[in-house]
């Protein structure tokens, strides 16, 4: 290494180990005091890091320093601190359908910022102990100690390198990694997230998505991160598509909860249809009271369920108060009713 | 570590000062103006007193002779090279802000990153390298000259 070099990493003092092992350690800065990582390295490859300390990609260590001197490399990086999805998994077992797609997404724009560079840089480790969650939710990918560009002119890959459990097929050995290797380890962290190391997805959707991630063969997976954020998106779309118009109590995955509502709706169009009036009325006249009240009953269920998000086209949701939310919801409640009382009396006046 | 004053203090003490008193003000805060009557030998005085240093530890390391040393620190002797004042501030531990200060007070060109002779002895600085012995090893890996002796007629 130079001198210049040589005195830019003489200000970093350690100050701490991270994991003797792997030679990573905590260092500070003896002039602007703050902390970073250092890492020596023997097997690596010395371009990524260069090309990576030259940009300032979001969501992954910033390289401040990168330093070849008898064979090994010297990084300094950004300390990130934060628990690793592998911690948080330990602790609370799988995540949230909706965790772990929130996770996933943030990962697939991570990927999609290093495989858009020229060329692609290929982190081919991508494991929950290298994804750290931030406090504010956001993510970070780390450790690109395995980082490759991709060269699809190989034939494989030269030095084999990855995490059993999550390395694609042709991390062995039998074609180079492209971008489709992280596509694969993305897609396998996507199913530890959501169903454990070996569970099973329920969800038909998300089973699809991470079966296209996880293929066998390279060119059998998605093309690229936008081909599986495409995928995401139309699936979260269908669902919300049908979701909307569907009455309250049926718009959620319990199948106890759809039984219950399924049967308090045929309670209620069971008593409605076969109420007597409390005064002798011919046919028409008591069908028509008899669907006046069940069209009574289902609008204020419906009003009061937020069908059709009724609150936000009534302004009811821009109102910051709870309390005066909640005296509005009533009031609207109160005004139908009365409405369809006024229509109930005028038929029994009128006939 | 010191009685130094840091710099919002003075302000506030100097609000609170009117005309008259300004003498009384001067003599209490000497410490910590820099127009004080010796400030490098007052610096050097405070800086290694925090350490918990000795003088003569310094001199030790520096290997700089005692009489000398002393009177170098007090300002009653002057020297014209800058690896002399190199010497007291590795003798004395001295981080690279310390060194660059001391250098500053003394009149004298702080280090500079670009010389390459001045980069190997912020090297040592930096690394915590306090022997001279030391520092003089690792001018002659790169090279360059070793740290000048100190003697009574600079």
């Amino acid at each position: 290494m130079t001198l210049e070099e040589k005195l830019r990493l003489s200000f970093y003092r350690p100050v701490g180990t991270l994991d003797k092992q792997k030679r990573i350690i905590l260092v500070q800065h003896t002039e602007n005091r703050k902390i970073y990582v250092m890492k020596s390295l023997d097997i690596y490859d010395a371009s990524v890091y260069m090309k990576l300390k030259g940009l300032d990609i979001k969501d992954i260590p910033k390289i401040y320093e990168a330093v070849e001197d008898n064979g090994s490399l010297t990084v300094i990086e950004e300390y990130i601190n934060g628990d690793s999805l592998k911690d948080v998994l330990s602790r609370c077992g799988t995540l949230s359908e909706k965790e772990a797609l929130g996770i996933f997404r943030q990962l697939l724009d991570i990927l999609s910022r290093l495989h858009s560079l020229e060329p692609s840089v290929i982190h081919r480790d991508i494991k929950p102990s290298n994804v750290i969650l931030c406090t504010d939710g956001s993510i970070r990918l780390i450790d690109f100690n395995a980082a490759k560009f991709a060269d699809m002119s190989k034939d494989r890959d030269t030095v084999l390198i990855g995490t059993h459990g999550y390395a694609a097929p042709e991390q062995y050995g039998f074609a180079p990694s492209g971008i489709q290797t992280d596509i694969y380890a993305a897609g396998k962290l996507l199913s530890t997230m959501a169903a454990g190391e070996n569970g099973k997805i329920h969800d038909r959707k998300l089973e699809e998505i991470i079966n296209k991630c996880t293929a066998l063969d390279p060119k059998d997976r998605y093309k690229n991160t936008e081909a599986v954020i495409k995928a995401l998106n139309r699936s979260d779309e269908k669902r919300t598509d049908w979701l909307r118009f569907m009455p309250p109590g049926l718009r959620n995955d319990s199948p106890v909860l759809w039984i219950f509502s399924i049967i308090l709706y045929a309670l209620l169009f069971d008593l409605c249809l076969t109420l007597d009036l409390p005064y002798p009325a011919s046919g028409i006249v008591l069908y028509a009271n008899r669907i006046i009240f069940l069209l009574m009953f289902l609008t204020l269920i419906f009003f009061f369920g937020n069908y059709l998000n009724v609150f936000d086209a009534l302004k009811i949701s821009k109102i910051r108060n709870i309390v005066l939310r909640i005296f509005a919801i009533l009031f609207i409640g109160a005004v139908i009713l009365v409405l369809f009382m006024l229509i109930l009396k005028y038929i029994e006046l009128r006939f | 570590m010191s009685n130094e004053k840091t710099t919002g203090t003075l302000t506030d003490i100097l609000k609170n000062t009117s005309g008259d008193k300004i003498d009384e003000y001067l003599e209490e805060n000497a410490e910590s103006l820099i127009n004080g009557a010796k400030p490098f030998a007052e610096y050097m005085r405070r800086t290694i007193k925090g350490k918990g240093l000795l003088k003569q530890t310094v001199f030790l390391n520096a290997d700089i002779s005692e009489g000398y040393g002393y009177k170098l620190l007090s300002e009653e002797k002057r020297t014209r090279k800058r690896d002399v004042i190199l010497r007291l501030c590795i003798g004395a531990g001295f981080g690279l802000k310390e060194t660059q200060k001391a250098l500053e007070l003394y009149k004298m060109p702080s280090l500079y990153p670009k010389d390459r002779r001045d980069a190997v002895i912020m090297i040592a600085v930096n690394t915590g390298i306090h022997e001279i012995s030391k520092v003089n090893d690792l001018l002659d890996q790169y090279g360059m000259e070793k740290l000048e002796q100190a003697s009574m007629i600079d």
